[in-house]
């Protein structure tokens, strides 16, 4: 008996302990696949990072990772595969449509949610289990709309995507408010994307329709060069602006998007010792840069697994997540509200040279 | 034992049972096992070759596609050479075609702007969208700047959407640049298509370590980023790239190809083990087989058990039903197993043995005289059986008996006793004495003797028990009769001692007369000793007187010779005479000196008892010469054989001589009687160092064999009439056998002879000689 009782002392004490899971889930076979890759990688880098320093309470983190493809059609499959997979902890998603469509089941089954990226006002605010560590689109528009303003343009064609229309139309809609109660117009507001195969010849000569002075393509990276590009081509010398920015915008957009003004949520100019690190190990890991939102996946990876390094017992992850704050970001402290949403800096950049440069 | 315990106890047929399933299943297992240990490793080799040739087709499959739509690009862009501009458009159309190979293509001036674009037909209206735009930042377009000729890139954006595409890129002589964007999942769905049903799981993986296409079902896609993995640092670095791999768990066999246009890689991994399909059929029929056989064995062995086991079953009833006593005379049963067969034939005769030996036994237990019992010791001493004379002598049957005890038979007199008896009978064997109570009502005094017998089925006790009345009181006479004897032979004894009283003093008589006998026998030798030498010295005195009675004569003539005058003559006739006389005179006197001298000796040495040493044949002469006046004009001879010298005696002469002589005077009296010539020999030898031997011997009439045993008692005599007293030989016996130490024995045949042997040892016992004193002194 005592000896059975010593081996299950022993077995207890010096067995592996279980992991703790931790789900991704993301859009990996769709249009913007590249941006929750890169969030992957993020997720995948610090993850394998905490593992290398003995997990969290000697405990590994493991990875289960959730595709829900072409949109929210199949975010809810997925997000029950992870349910099922009973993870501690899920990071993402990277859409605010699909933020928007599985917060009720998250709630139901009480998953604690970190969301790097979704910024759609109608996440915000709520008593819920989804965790944001961006800003909100309305933060964004506002000053994005500033900062145009500043810049001296006061009437503003739209381009606004509608295929994320929780994020692209929320920032649109702030956006318009903003500008507007700076004081400026919104001359045109083309949407597109509808339809597959959207023409941005016709989609940029509708915006110039209404002779802005300046152009702003509420859409991705991709769309935001094609739009640039038909800019040129139908006029000279218009400034243009968009609200995120990634390597493909310059691929793309090649001179057409030379002197753009890009809001972005991460700082690209940052010399930081703790970026400078993070970013030396994300190339060597994945043989590229990482973008806002590996940054950011990152982030939550470290506000989940410090939160559950000072947690007490009993108390459950999204109290304490809430409690243990603030958090050490990559490139800023991580604070959030008692909502669990996150104020971060604006940072913007302008591109010269086929290169972001800060503004 | 102990090991059978610890099973517990099977039936056979269980055995049996169990012995044709152990034996089936182990050897399934044992070829099962041999067939898992080859057959796995080769399945795995093979799968691992197998692995390998897949992946190697796949990528060629790959470049085979891309090779195809890079000779396409080619055409188009030779062609859009030797074509004017505005029918570039309409060319790459063509080319483009239905947009499945080549989704779009686009020719791009040196500077980098869009001059020609070819769609499909759906995406035709996108064309102004490219038209004109400025590719001088797109990755193709750069890459192949540097260099004339193609470039292909697997992770190529379209211009069209922003979607990751594969491209390619061809540049003219002239700094064109024709651009082709080739739909990924067309490229993937054809590979995919290839793989066809195979089971392999093959990753399609950029230089980035993304998995951009997973085959066979596979979901992999966007999941994992290996780019850290051994697998893919060996794959970029072109080194032998490791062949297992661990994930999620499990361990896959792994085989990689490289396309080299896309910088794809084609990773196609298989599980090990269990997971392998093959593996796991492989297994699967071993253990269907071991199931399939077990099921077989389950229905059939018992079955099988059973039958071979019924003939045994049969046996053991059989010999249960003998045992309780069934009949003998069935047959016993007989089977296909010839073992079986040769136990029912040695149940059968072993049977019968027993059978027979318990009537023996019976018959024994019934024959015996004494009346015997059987209890049982563990059920209170109950009779089990009783034989008939215990029937006979306690009065009652055995049906009243047996099953019964003795205290509810009423056998026990005195009832308390029989608790103290069987308080004994533990100690294996007892004996007592009981007076019990036969069924007539009559008592009998009995001794009980009982013995415990233990047995397997349990204890026995033996008991015997015997009337011991009329013994009893055979004893009681027989006690009487005896003390009345002693007082009998007390009487007798008195009387006996009386009588021998009056014997010894009779005896004592006899011996004191046998003894003045003795002594007047020796005078009466001693007489005639003295006779014999005045005899003997008769003649030489006689001749010595009558020789000076003839030289006084001789004298006598010469005087009255001489008277007339001396003549010579005369003188010459006288010295003859005187010398004549003289010589005769001068003879007879020595002879007689002789014969005293001789006589002299004799006597001393018969009147002494004077030991010492001696040559046996002096004395022997000197006692012949002492005899021989008692041979004068008789016809008899002595002739004596003895050594001169050489036997040499230490001893007493007196009584040597005294032997000799009375068996020579024996020889004469009574071997000689009546005959007119006789011849008596002596001779002697030497036996021994220590022994010599010497032997008279007649030739005269022997002794009768009815007296030779008798020979040397005293007063055995046949001459009695003649003057023998019956003592010579006697006192010739006592003399060698009591004086001497030796032996006188005697061989005499009538009519032949007889002879005396003495053996005399050289040396003498000391002893004192008492019987001739007296005699002498006073002779």
């Amino acid at each position: 008996m005592a000896f059975l009782l010593a081996a299950g002392c022993c077995l207890a004490g010096c067995g592996p302990k279980p992991p703790i899971r931790i789900g991704f889930l993301g859009g990996l076979s769709d249009r913007t696949s590249v941006f929750s890759e890169d969030g992957r990688n993020g997720v995948i880098l610090a993850i394998e990072q905490r593992n290398q320093a003995a997990g969290v309470a000697g405990r590994q983190l493991e990875l289960i990772v959730q595709d829900y493809g072409e949109g929210p059609e199949q975010a809810a499959a997925a997000v029950q595969a992870l349910i099922d997979a009973r993870v501690d902890t899920v990071i993402g998603p990277y859409s605010s449509d699909v933020a928007v469509q599985i917060l009720p089941q998250i709630d139901k089954a009480q998953v604690l949610v970190l969301s790097p990226v979704v910024s759609a006002v109608a996440l915000a605010h709520k008593d819920d289990y989804l965790i944001r560590l961006n800003r909100t689109t309305r933060d964004n528009a506002r000053d994005l709309a500033g900062r145009l303003y500043e810049r001296g343009q006061r009437r503003l064609a739209l381009a606004t995507d509608v295929r994320n229309a929780s994020f692209y139309l929320s920032w649109r809609d702030d956006f318009r408010l903003a500008f507007a109660e700076l004081g400026g117009a919104v001359v045109a507001d083309v949407e597109f994307g509808r339809q597959p195969g959207t023409l941005f010849e016709e989609v940029v000569r509708t915006m110039l329709a209404g002779r802005p002075d300046g152009l702003v393509a509420i859409t991705v990276s991709a769309d935001a060069a094609l739009i640039a590009q038909q800019a040129v081509k139908q006029t000279t010398g218009i400034p243009m602006a968009t609200v995120s920015a990634s390597e493909a915008l310059i691929e793309l957009g090649g001179q057409a998007v030379e002197g753009m003004v890009v809001a972005q949520a991460n700082n690209r100019a940052d010399t930081s010792p703790g970026y400078q690190a993070f970013l030396r190990a994300y190339v060597a890991r994945f043989g590229r840069e990482p973008g806002y939102s590996a940054i950011f996946s990152y982030d939550a990876v470290t506000v989940a697994t410090q939160a559950m390094a000072r947690s007490t017992p009993g108390e459950s992850l999204r109290d304490a997540v809430l409690r243990h704050q603030p958090y050490q970001g990559v490139q800023e402290p991580i604070r959030f509200d008692r909502f669990g949403d996150s104020s971060r800096a604006a940072y913007f950049s302008i591109v010269r040279n086929g290169q972001f440069e800060p503004l | 034992m102990q090991q059978a315990r610890a099973w517990g106890v099977w039936s056979l047929r269980s055995h049996l049972s169990a012995l044709l399933m152990a034996t089936m299943l182990l050897t399934l297992a044992a070829v099962g096992g041999a067939v898992l240990a080859y057959g796995i490793p080769r399945i795995e080799r093979d799968s691992q070759v197998a692995l390998r040739f897949e992946v190697r087709e796949m990528a060629e499959r790959m470049e085979l596609l891309l090779r195809a739509r890079q000779t396409r690009l080619e055409l188009l862009e030779s062609l859009s050479q030797d074509m004017p501009p505005h029918q570039h458009n309409s060319l790459l159309d063509k080319g483009v075609r239905n947009g499945n190979t080549l989704r779009v293509a686009y020719r791009v001036s040196e500077l980098g702007r869009v001059e020609a674009v070819g769609l499909p037909d759906e995406l035709r209206v996108r064309r102004p969208d490219l038209l004109g735009s400025d590719l001088s930042a797109n990755h193709l377009f750069r890459a192949v700047a540097v260099k004339t000729g193609i470039v292909w890139s697997g992770k190529y954006r379209s211009v069209l959407t922003g979607d990751l595409t594969a491209g390619v890129a061809y540049r003219d002589g002239d700094g064109h640049v024709v651009i082709a964007e080739v739909p990924l999942s067309d490229l993937l769905s054809t590979v995919e298509l290839a793989a066809g049903g195979r089971s392999s799981s093959i990753w399609v993986v950029d230089r980035s370590g993304e998995i951009i296409a997973h085959t066979g079902h596979g979901d992999d896609v966007g999941k994992l980023n290996i780019r850290n993995w051994p697998l893919m640092q060996d794959l970029l670095r072109d080194s032998e790239a490791v062949q297992r791999l661990h994930l999620q768990g499990r361990d896959f066999r792994v085989a990689a190809a490289h396309s080299g246009a896309l910088d794809w890689y084609f990773i196609a991994k298989a599980p090990v083990g269990l997971a392998n399909p093959e593996v796991l059929h492989l297994i699967l029929y071993v253990v269907t087989a071991f199931a399939g056989c077990a099921v077989i064995g389950l229905l059939l062995a018992p079955f099988w058990a059973s039958r071979m086991v019924r003939p045994l079953q049969q046996i053991v009833a059989r010999a249960a039903q003998t045992t309780a006593g069934g009949q003998l005379d069935l047959s016993w049963p007989r089977g296909a197993v010839a073992e079986f067969n040769r136990l029912s034939s040695d149940l059968e005769r072993t049977a019968m043995a027993l059978h027979e030996r318990e009537q023996k036994f019976l018959a024994i237990f019934n024959a015996s005289p004494v009346p015997m019992t059987v209890q049982d010791a563990d059920r209170g001493h109950s009779f089990l059986d009783v034989n008939q004379v215990w029937c006979r002598e306690m009065g009652l049957d055995r049906g009243q008996v047996v099953g019964r005890t003795a205290l509810e038979l009423g056998l026990w007199n005195a009832p308390e006793e029989r608790a103290g008896m069987l308080k004994r009978l533990p100690g294996r064997q007892m004996l007592h004495e009981a007076w019990l109570k036969r069924g007539d009502g009559s008592l009998m005094l009995a001794q009980l003797f009982g013995q415990l017998v233990s047995l397997p089925s349990g204890n026995l006790a033996i008991g015997v028990c015997v009337d011991i009345g009329l013994r009893r009181r055979i004893e009681d006479e027989l006690r009487d009769l005896n003390q009345q004897l002693e007082a009998r032979v007390q009487r007798r004894t008195a009387a006996l001692a009386a009588s021998h009283d009056a014997l010894s003093q009779t005896v004592e008589q006899l011996r004191t007369t046998q003894g003045e006998l003795v002594r007047s026998e020796k005078m009466a030798a001693l007489g005639h000793l003295v006779a014999g030498v005045a005899h003997e010295l008769n003649t030489p005195l006689g001749n010595g007187v009558m020789a000076v009675g003839a030289l006084a004569d001789a004298m006598q003539r010469f005087k009255v010779d001489t008277a007339g005058g001396l003549k010579r003559t005369d003188l010459l006739q006288l010295v003859d005479s005187v010398a004549q006389g003289v010589d005769i005179a001068e003879r007879n006197l020595r002879r007689a000196a002789d014969l005293v001298q001789s006589f002299k000796q004799v006597a001393v040495d018969q009147t002494s008892s004077q030991r010492r040493r001696f040559e046996l044949s002096e004395i022997v002469h000197e006692m012949v010469v002492s005899l021989r006046p008692s041979f004068h004009r008789r016809p008899y001879r002595i002739e004596i054989d003895v050594p001169e010298t050489g036997l040499l005696l230490d001893s007493y002469p007196g009584a040597l001589s005294q032997a000799i002589g009375n068996l020579i005077q024996n020889a004469v009296l009574h071997g000689f009687d009546g005959r007119d010539h006789g011849t008596v020999r002596i001779d002697a030898e030497r036996a021994t160092d220590d022994e010599v031997v010497l032997r008279v011997t007649d030739d005269g009439k022997g002794v009768p064999a009815e007296l030779l045993g008798r020979i040397f008692e005293p007063f055995m005599t046949t001459g009695t009439a003649r003057g023998g007293t019956g003592l010579g030989l006697h006192i010739s016996y006592n003399a060698v056998v009591n004086v001497l130490g030796g032996s006188l024995t005697v061989q005499s045949v009538q009519g032949e002879g007889s002879c005396f042997e003495l053996r005399l040892p050289v040396h003498a016992p000391r002893m004192q000689l008492e019987p001739l004193q007296p005699v002498l002194a006073r002779a």
